[in-house]
């Protein structure tokens, strides 16, 4: 999904459901639900917790859909909205097949984890994601960086045990 | 492009968001500086590496944000739904180009707000002049003060008949407005007298006072001036009493007064005029015409009989109209 590339139509679609039209709301909801509930899920702990938090950003959106204009992108004003609801206590724990992206995202501070999201799953341009949180551009790039870099410390220390437990493994019914 | 440009330019280089002219300038610098070479390709395997898988929403869950917006509308009163076209609307109202549009508009109407009316369908406009007092030989003929004239200056050569217009004025802001009928007839009645058609003056005053209303008095008094100039004093001069008696302390009276002194003067009744002049003699506006009319019918010696019988001179200048 690149935000850029639907901005047009998803401006043409909120427009036309800021006069009534539910099945222009459907479209939107479809289109953004994915990436709303992803950013939920690696925010939230617990898929309970996520879906609710989902909910309450659409439920903002559709009541705050009147404040909505057109000169900004919808997907800035979207999850500048997604940024600012808050979140509810997690649940459960989270299944095993995202569990280790939570872990390792969750090792990140806030103000990198949000960036982070927006970038990699929003798939907001840098300029975007400084409006939604509201900071510079060079801002947003710097705390990019950061996160990338930490991230990537995170996850080869997180791997290499494994890869040299599944070595020890692999060689100690050999040994 | 050097290392401190590069690096801020190295996330767009990433995510291929980088100008065309950056992209170049970074692209050649990353060909022979092995330090930002090497922070690229670190950042382009944390890249990698950092593509988390996205998770699927459950499918209950859109139908659950659907369903809510569904039902929010359904029972959406008429006020929330109002509040939120008025919402939208203003939005677009706050837009500079719309700001801008009304600001316009609101000028071109203020500006209208400057402009005279136009004068409608007003029969005429009414002009007072002020002034000192003056001698009876300036005062004027009675149709042009008396429907010329509509504001009160009591104190100037046309005080008394300028008076009778203002008294007119009062008595009809008193008694109801004039209807436009006799507005009219008036107005017949000033064009006869000023065309020297003293007889038809004369009877449409006559036929404004028998119709009543609130410038009975007034049509009264001018039918005797018109008959007065008409036919002469032994005409009118009975008028003018009638007048009198009816409002001796109206305006119109006052001038009926005035008239009658001046008829009965003119005739040798020297006491009919003096009762006149002295009912006068302590009226600001006449009484120093009156106390000069009095000292001089003293000496006055009895006119003959058909002098009260000739009619003034048609000439308006001439009348003896205070």
């Amino acid at each position: 999904m690149n935000a850029s590339n639907n901005h047009a139509s998803d401006n043409a679609l909120m427009v036309r459901y800021q006069r009534g039209d539910l099945g222009a709301y459907e479209e939107l909801v479809q289109r953004h639900l994915q990436s709303v509930y992803t950013i939920a899920c690696y925010t939230v702990s617990g898929s309970g917790a996520a879906e609710e938090l989902t909910l309450r950003v659409f439920a903002e959106f559709a009541r705050r859909s009147g404040e909505f204009r057109d000169q900004l992108p919808f997907s800035t004003w979207l999850y500048r909205l997604a940024v600012s609801v808050p979140a509810p206590p997690g649940d459960q724990p989270e299944e095993a097949e995202t569990a280790e992206s939570l872990a390792v995202i969750g090792t990140l501070p806030l103000e990198q984890r949000t960036v982070f999201l927006l970038k990699q799953v929003a798939n907001l341009e840098f300029a975007q994601i400084a409006d939604v949180i509201g900071t510079d551009a060079q801002d947003v790039k710097e705390r990019m960086r950061k996160a990338l870099l930490a991230l990537q410390k995170t996850l080869q220390e997180r791997r290499a045990p494994g890869e040299n437990s599944k070595r020890t493994g692999t060689h100690h019914p050999q040994g | 492009m050097d290392c401190e440009q590069f690096d801020r330019v190295a996330l767009d280089l990433l995510y291929d968001e980088a100008e065309d002219y950056a992209r170049g300038g970074a692209v050649q610098h990353l060909g022979h500086c092995s330090r930002c070479n090497g922070v690229y390709v670190r950042l382009k395997a944390a890249q990698t590496l950092s593509q988390f898988p996205l998770a699927v929403p459950p499918t209950e869950l859109r139908d659950q944000i659907l369903m809510r917006e569904h039902t929010a509308r359904a029972g959406q009163g008429i006020g929330a739904r109002m509040g939120r076209w008025i919402s939208i609307a203003a939005g677009y109202a706050m837009r500079p180009q719309v700001s801008m549009g009304a600001l316009f508009l609101l000028m071109i109407g203020a500006s209208l707000l400057f402009l005279r009316a136009h004068p409608g369908d007003r029969d005429s406009v009414y002009v007072t002049e002020k002034g000192v007092p003056g001698n009876e030989s300036e005062v004027a003929p009675p149709n042009r003060v008396t429907h010329g004239t509509r504001q009160a200056a009591p104190e100037n050569a046309h005080g008394a008949l300028q008076v009778s217009g203002s008294a007119s004025s009062a008595e009809t802001a008193t008694e109801g407005p004039t209807t436009r009928g006799a507005e009219a007839t008036f107005s017949d009645g000033e064009h006869a007298f000023n065309q020297h058609h003293f007889r038809e003056a004369t009877e449409l005053y006559d036929k404004l006072a028998s119709a009543g209303g609130p410038r009975a008095t007034e049509a009264s008094l001018l039918a005797a001036q018109s008959d007065l100039r008409g036919r002469g004093c032994a005409a009118a001069v009975d008028r003018f009493d009638r007048v009198y008696a009816d409002s001796p302390e109206s305006v119109s009276g006052r001038i009926a007064a005035w008239e009658a002194g001046n008829c009965y003067s003119q005739t040798g009744q020297k006491d009919r005029a003096r009762e006149y002049f002295q009912s006068l003699a302590k009226d600001p506006i006449y009484s120093e015409r009156a106390l000069r009319s009095l000292a001089a019918l003293d000496q006055l010696p009895i006119a003959p009989q058909g002098a009260a019988e000739a009619p003034l001179a048609p000439e308006p200048s001439a009348t003896q109209t205070p």
